[in-house]
């Protein structure tokens, strides 16, 4: 069968069985996962075109489980079978089995699985993407004269993997398409910067109009008269992507199992108990189709059928998110405990955990009290709606929370009142940020793409979203 | 890969008017372990010891990457595009193939002309490689991980309180080969020895984390019994600490907090000081004038160098693109002096035919010692003492900041109360204008400089 796989992929798929039986001559069980890359950028700025194609960056990870611990062999030589035979027995040979737990392989399965889209980025060429890539850049540069150096980036990126353990042989092809527009502005003292990205699985992502480019513009300029916020608590209300990075924040990395088991989340003391205002409903859902953190199968080789519910009506649930190694340690110390999809790695070469996917609140349906954006500003009273996440940083022990934003817009009397904030910082203490949660819009929009890393390294591709949420939190 | 294979097809191949081909042979050793696994029972957690690593992974490799060049002539005017690639084997059809896709990337490209790196070029000597790791065996590697992974583990067991909750440790060894269409050819060794490291405290009911990033080329330079003793440390005094102040006056950045606040990586110098932003007329650099803006300057002028050539440093590089590194001063009494760049941009800006050399990319952070005491920076009022940041990152156009505290204390009156949690809050460029250094040093990850920075005037937001 032929599964559109670069072809060194293709016949490596029917390999990966023969390395997987190599290995369990010695251990009870091993699997392998091969990575390859592909794809293409763009990017304009006003001293520098470059494209540039996605290096592929193969290689291939053979891991080998002793009852305790994984033992793997990592290379980027995929293509000598005789050298991966080779590192596999060196790999197995000096491995003593221990009486310890011991994975399941699954059911048997041979799948294949690929991102759809309705224009196909393989199929677009150099020039369609530069030409996306300089028509915004022209767009930006003639908005206005003080945008000094508008950047604009076209590409796609082309993720393949294949799993096999004795049972499972699975690969994927996996697109994302990314358009970013990060216009800077000077007025000759002060030097300002926006960005605006556009995520999805093919080229239709880059289909972005010309309104929406220069509101991107507009918005730039006049971060060159913004003020900065007087720090204090505010109510706020936070766009979807922010909205995400919250939960993403919160109860994302707080859920991993293996920094439960490390004794570095608290959510292990409140599953069960009540974390946040009934409103709060928070998810992890990797096959949630074609976002930017989307998988179909995990690194462990577990389908993403199953969304992983973490917050439930604001009470934090035992479904957490895990990798092999934690729920093999944990799966008889924490009962309800299930294997999910979360189990991914940086490169091919590092260690697998239990990561995030997609991870959003659920919007709040119009019976239960759900408001459209604009009849949640009107019911605000005083308040600032917080714009165009930057970054966010957890602290699943102290449920602390830090997330930086490019804007904030003044809500006075129910009405944006047109004043702008530049740069506004959030903290809180999670449990007080989400038991104030008072008001969910009806939409779910998870189209964000970002990043996220294991402290600051072991960094995946992930989404964030959700409706807008009304929260309070200290704002600087 | 036959490297010799892919450079003869590089060679003959037409319409590249240049190329860098590197070649990078690697081999890692990566120690996971998870000292003690955690339970909930009766509400607290209980520990149960795990004697066994989570994973060893083994990682040899190559990669080998290809820069082109590309000049052509669109309607009479000359232009000039580069495109990077990757090569996966030697075979001479797919070599071509990759060149192909990589010549018909950059031939597209209208930016305006520049040279390539040229035979004379002269590269620095700089020591990047460990000579006890860079010859180990495979096996000799596992133990030494092993050696250093349990003297962490005892030396955090003297400490009060305090348990490892995970360590990471990650050895990797390069050797690298650059030819260049140029005739140049240069190998050079290098290794790297890093260690992430959780520390957990638990203090009565209160309970902190706190995680230790240790970067180095030596294993030697990664002491065991410090990183235990310090970390260990701020662990337990931010299990302890109290709610932040809200505070507008003089701050000290003490230690980690310090080097966040210098280094080139976190800093918005990088993004000023580059010639590539210069040329895009982005940078509020200008040669001779304070960086500290408009205000009448108190305190100290700092002076910042990039150095790539500190022995052993984790940004030490000997080139970048096969254009040899240099150190340079960025700021000099706190005025803008040197640039960083490429052959590009320096040619861009008229910077070689100044006769200027390029920089390349950023190298460690060297800050010269300042006059004062780090005992003095403290003064006799109020004042807050910042300790680490979660993740201080400046805006690279504004320089503004705010960034959460992890751990900080409110010294008065002699006694020093900790906190944690709230927003420092500032801009570095304005905060230059009233900066005092401390005398004594230290080294951390490639910031080499001054342990304490007292800044007269920031904002926290508790």
């Amino acid at each position: 069968m032929n599964h559109n796989l670069p072809p060194e992929l293709e016949g490596l798929r029917g390999f990966l069985p023969e390395l997987v039986a190599a290995a369990e001559k010695k251990v009870p069980y091993a699997s392998a996962l091969v990575t390859q890359s592909a794809g293409e950028t763009v990017f304009k700025s006003p001293a520098d075109e470059r494209t540039n194609p996605v290096p592929p960056q193969p290689g291939i990870r053979i891991s080998a489980w002793d009852g305790a611990t994984f033992h793997s062999v990592a290379t980027s030589r995929i293509e000598d079978r005789d050298y991966l035979l080779r590192l596999t027995r060196e790999l197995v040979e000096t491995i003593t089995v221990k009486d310890g737990p011991m994975p399941e392989a699954g059911p048997q399965l041979d799948k294949h699985f690929k991102s759809e889209c309705k224009e196909d980025p393989a199929l677009v060429t150099t020039q369609q993407r530069q030409e996306v890539s300089r028509h915004a850049f022209e767009l930006l540069k003639g908005f206005d004269a003080r945008i000094v150096a508008p950047r604009a980036m076209c590409g796609y990126s082309r993720e393949y993997r294949l799993f096999c353990n004795r049972r499972k042989l699975l690969s994927s092809d996996i697109s994302n398409v990314s358009f970013y527009l990060v216009p800077m502005a000077s007025d000759g003292k002060k030097q300002v910067m926006n960005f605006a990205g556009f995520n999805g699985t093919g080229h239709e992502a880059t289909r972005v109009s010309d309104e929406k480019i220069r509101e991107v513009a507009d918005l730039t300029v006049r971060y060159l008269s913004a003020d900065k916020i007087t720090p204090g608590e505010y109510r706020v209300i936070l766009d979807p992507d922010i909205t995400g990075t919250l939960a993403h924040e919160s109860f994302g990395h707080g859920c991993e199992v293996d920094a439960l088991m490390r004794g570095a989340a608290r959510a292990a003391l409140y599953v069960g108990r009540r974390v946040g205002s009934d409103l709060v409903n928070i998810v992890d859902f990797g096959g949630l189709p074609g976002r930017h953190g989307s998988i179909f199968f995990s690194d462990d080789g577990v389908l993403a059928e199953e969304p992983a519910v973490l917050v439930k009506d604001g009470i934090l649930q035992p479904t957490l998110m895990t990798d092999l190694y934690s729920y093999l340690h944990m799966r008889d110390r924490l009962p309800g405990l299930a294997l999910s999809a979360n189990g991914r790695l940086e490169a091919y070469d590092h260690p697998i955990y239990a990561r995030m996917t997609n991870t959003y609140f659920l919007p709040l349906p119009k019976e239960r009290g759900g408001m459209t954006k604009e009849e949640m500003i009107a019911d605000s009273g005083d308040a600032i709606l917080i714009e165009q996440l930057t970054s966010g940083m957890e602290d699943p022990l102290g449920w602390g929370v830090q997330l930086q934003a490019l804007r904030g817009r003044e809500i006075k009397a129910g009405k944006l009142t047109g004043k702008l904030f530049y740069q506004v910082g959030m903290t809180g203490y999670v449990p007080d940020v989400l038991a104030s949660i008072d008001g969910l819009t009806t939409e779910l929009d998870v189209s964000s793409g970002g990043s996220c890393g294991k402290g600051h390294k072991e960094v995946v591709r992930v989404s964030t979203g959700g409706p807008y949420v009304r929260c309070r939190m200290k704002l600087g | 890969m036959n490297i010799d294979k892919i450079k003869a097809t590089v060679a003959k191949t037409e319409g590249l008017t240049g190329w860098v081909l590197r070649r990078v042979e690697t081999d890692a050793t990566t120690v996971i372990r998870l000292p003690g696994i955690y339970t909930v029972e009766n509400d607290r957690f209980v520990r149960h010891a795990n004697p066994y690593p989570r994973e060893v992974i083994n990682a040899p490799g190559e990669e080998v990457w290809v820069t082109v060049y590309c000049r052509s002539n669109k309607d009479g005017v000359e232009q000039m595009g580069e495109a990077q690639g990757q090569f996966v084997t030697d075979d001479e059809i797919a070599v071509k193939a990759t060149l192909a896709g990589l010549i018909a990337a950059a031939g597209g490209q209208p930016n305006k002309p520049y040279p390539l790196v040229d035979k004379a070029a002269v590269y620095p000597k700089v020591e990047l490689a460990d000579p006890k790791l860079i010859d180990a065996s495979r096996p000799e590697l596992l133990a030494r991980v092993q050696q250093f992974s349990d003297d962490v583990l005892r030396a955090t067991a003297a400490e009060s309180g305090v348990d490892v909750s995970n360590l990471e440790v990650f050895i990797r060894r390069f050797r690298t080969r650059v030819e260049t269409s140029a005739g140049i050819r240069i190998e050079y060794p290098a290794t790297r020895a890093d260690a992430e490291i959780c520390f957990i405290a638990r203090v009565g009911d209160k309970v902190a984390e706190h995680t230790a990033r240790l970067h180095a080329r030596r294993f030697e330079d990664l002491d065991p019994e410090e990183l235990a003793r310090t970390n260990a440390g701020y662990a337990r005094a931010i299990a302890q600490a109290g709610p932040p102040p809200q505070y507008q006056g003089p701050v000290v950045l003490s230690g980690e907090a310090a080097s966040n606040f210098m280094r080139l990586e976190q800093e918005p110098l990088v993004f000023h000081c580059s010639a590539r932003t210069v040329h895009e007329k982005m940078s509020r650099y200008e040669k001779g004038k304070p960086a500290w803006g408009d205000k009448p300057l108190q305190g100290d002028a700092l002076t910042l160098f990039s150095d790539p050539l500190v022995p052993f440093g984790i940004g030490s590089r000997i080139e970048t693109d096969a254009t040899p590194t240099r150190r340079i001063a960025l700021l000099e009494e706190g005025r803008y002096a040197e640039l960083f760049g490429t052959l590009r941009f320096y040619h861009y800006l008229g910077l070689l035919e100044q006769g200027k050399r390029p920089t390349g990319y950023p190298g460690n952070t060297v800050v010269p010692a300042g006059k004062a005491r780090a005992a003095d920076l403290l003064g006799t009022e109020r004042v807050v003492v910042v300790k680490t940041l979660s993740d201080f990152r400046a805006d690279p156009a504004s320089g503004d900041f705010a960034s959460e505290i992890r751990l900080g204390e409110v010294i008065e009156n002699g006694a020093a109360v900790p906190f944690r949690g709230g927003l420092l809050i500032g801009n570095w460029f304005a905060a230059l204008a009233d900066i005092r250094l401390s005398q004594e040093i230290m080294v951390m990850d490639d910031y080499y400089g001054p342990s304490a920075i007292r800044v007269g005037d920031l904002q926290v937001a508790g």
